[in-house]
């Protein structure tokens, strides 16, 4: 007999081999497929390295920042004052309905240029931060409306001060409810940081073109690129759903 | 306990939710709010612990003027027991008790966890105290937040439906808790729809419909009862 954790492991492995075999058969049934053949990368290896730190890099700043513009825009879409609503509702409209290459291209020339911002770098990481704004601004909604009101109600009548309300209650709650969504969020923007790459900033998906187009092996660039991709995002989702999963025992 | 209530008014949204109620209670421990559901009795039960002040009018409850007390002040002389769900989910059963205890009330962590502990034991709630709020059962998050009302001692202590979101097995659980702190001497006002309950627990009665008290007196009025409303009211309850 079998146990269940053996059960799981020879059922992923099995799952696995399947999956590589139909990339196999893909790949040899493919009649103008490339021979593959990664070594004319191998000088290119501090480049590509380089680039992906500056992805990883990019990533965590745009995290932080557009956590930082997500709150600032909840406040603002929730604003009593009608104006600063309507500011809010519009700027949201526009990136829930614009792709991110066509809104990062547009913010570097519209915000970047006038402003004479010229590393590459900075622009990029406003652009993807203002991309990333309203997602943010929506995760907070979310942990807002998850408070009871009665609780509200509770603490006022147990006689917690304002302060303390925040210390002890809310924000703890609020960071509960939030870091999964935040963790998914991170992997958007890890993906989405290789369409900086449209505006010159020299994070992996931009180095591996340049090396491309010095090595003219193509695939290789891509499946490598996929790879690298795959080492940040994998984990990144799997921790996502660990923290989904431990916050939803607390509910 | 002392509730006094002078031409007391209270409106949302310009909707007359309570009209012109007065009230004059003495020496009575337990006093029982019942009546139809969007009677107002959430409401009375908001404005006498003062989350909520009146659009006009006095109240009174024990030595303290409603109007005049700083909120903060009232706040830690009395207890509050809501229909459900507010216990703060995050924390354990023990903090969700020791937290008012030391931040509101001034205790040290050990008077605050001697004070908590004792009466979980007391409530025989001591195999919980580890868990968080959010994985206890419905009964038992009623029996802690009753722990949690009475845990700092309050002068009086109100009740909202406490039993309205269980089910019978675990609403006789809670009833007897409350019913324990009635043998203890212990002042309350309970909003609630079981009339078997308040019966036993109450000495005093006060029937609202429509943001008004139709009908108040000892516990007897529920045996005998004079207005029409009453005596309806009553009678779909028991059908029940
Ligand atoms: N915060 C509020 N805003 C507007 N209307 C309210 C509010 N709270 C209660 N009401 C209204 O007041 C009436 C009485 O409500 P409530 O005191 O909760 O009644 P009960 O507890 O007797 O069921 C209802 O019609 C309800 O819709
Ligand atoms: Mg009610």
């Amino acid at each position: 007999m079998i146990s269940d954790r053996q059960n799981r492991i020879l059922s992923f492995v099995a799952a696995l081999l399947i999956f590589g075999l139909f990339i196999a058969l893909i790949y040899y049934a493919f009649p103008a497929r490339a021979d593959l053949d990664f070594s004319s990368y191998y000088p290119w290896r501090n480049i590509i390295f380089k680039g992906w730190l500056l992805t990883i890099v990019v990533s965590i700043i745009v995290l932080v920042a557009s956590i930082i513009l997500g709150f600032l825009l909840y406040l603002l879409t929730n604003s009593k004052i009608l104006v600063l609503k309507y500011l809010g509702a519009i700027f949201n409209e526009i990136v829930f309905g614009s792709p991110l290459v066509v809104f990062l291209v547009i913010v570097y020339y519209f915000i970047g240029v006038p402003l004479h911002i010229n590393n590459r770098l900075i622009v990029g990481s406003i652009a993807l931060s203002l991309y990333m704004a309203p997602y943010m601004k929506n995760v907070f909604e979310g942990a807002m409306e998850s408070i009871d009101d009665m609780q509200y109600q509770a603490m006022t009548v147990f006689g917690f001060t304002t302060y303390q309300k925040y210390r002890y209650i809310i924000i703890p709650q609020l960071l509960k409810i939030i870091i999964p969504p935040l963790a998914g969020n991170l992997t958007f923007i890890v993906k989405g940081s290789s369409l900086l790459n449209f505006i010159g900033v020299p994070e992996l998906y931009n180095q591996i073109t340049t090396a491309q187009s010095n090595t003219y092996a193509v695939v290789e660039g891509y499946t490598l690129m996929l790879i690298m991709y795959l080492i940040i995002t994998i984990p990144l989702i799997r921790l996502t759903r660990s923290l989904e999963k431990k916050v939803a025992l607390w509910n | 306990m002392e509730l006094k209530l002078h031409n007391v008014n209270k409106t949302y949204d310009e909707k007359d939710i309570l009209i012109d109620i007065n009230l004059d209670i003495h020496d009575e421990s337990g006093i029982a709010i019942i009546g139809p559901s969007g009677a107002g009795k959430s409401t009375l039960l908001r404005l006498l612990s003062l989350i909520e002040k009146p659009d006009s009018g006095e109240i009174h409850v024990n030595k303290y003027d409603l109007n005049e007390i700083e909120p903060e002040e009232y706040y830690k002389k009395i207890g509050f027991v809501f229909q459900a769900h507010t216990l703060f989910p995050h924390l354990t059963v023990l903090r969700n008790i020791t937290l008012i205890l030391e931040q509101v009330h001034n205790k040290t962590k050990e008077e605050a966890n001697k004070i908590a502990l004792d009466l979980l034991d007391r409530f025989e709630l001591s195999e919980h105290i580890h868990k968080r709020a959010s994985q206890l059962s419905g009964g038992q998050s009623q029996r802690v937040s009753i722990v949690r009302g009475i845990a700092i001692s309050p002068e009086v202590l109100f009740f909202d439906e406490p039993t309205s979101a269980l089910d019978p097995v675990l609403t006789q659980e809670v009833l007897s808790t409350i019913i324990k702190l009635r043998e203890e001497k212990m002042n309350f006002v309970i909003v609630t729809h079981e009339i078997l309950f308040a019966k036993k627990a109450a000495d005093f009665i006060i029937f609202m419909d429509c943001g008004k008290i139709v009908e108040m007196g000892h516990v007897d009025i529920l045996e005998n009862p004079q207005s029409k409303e009453l005596q309806n009211f009553l009678s779909n309850v028991f059908l029940w």
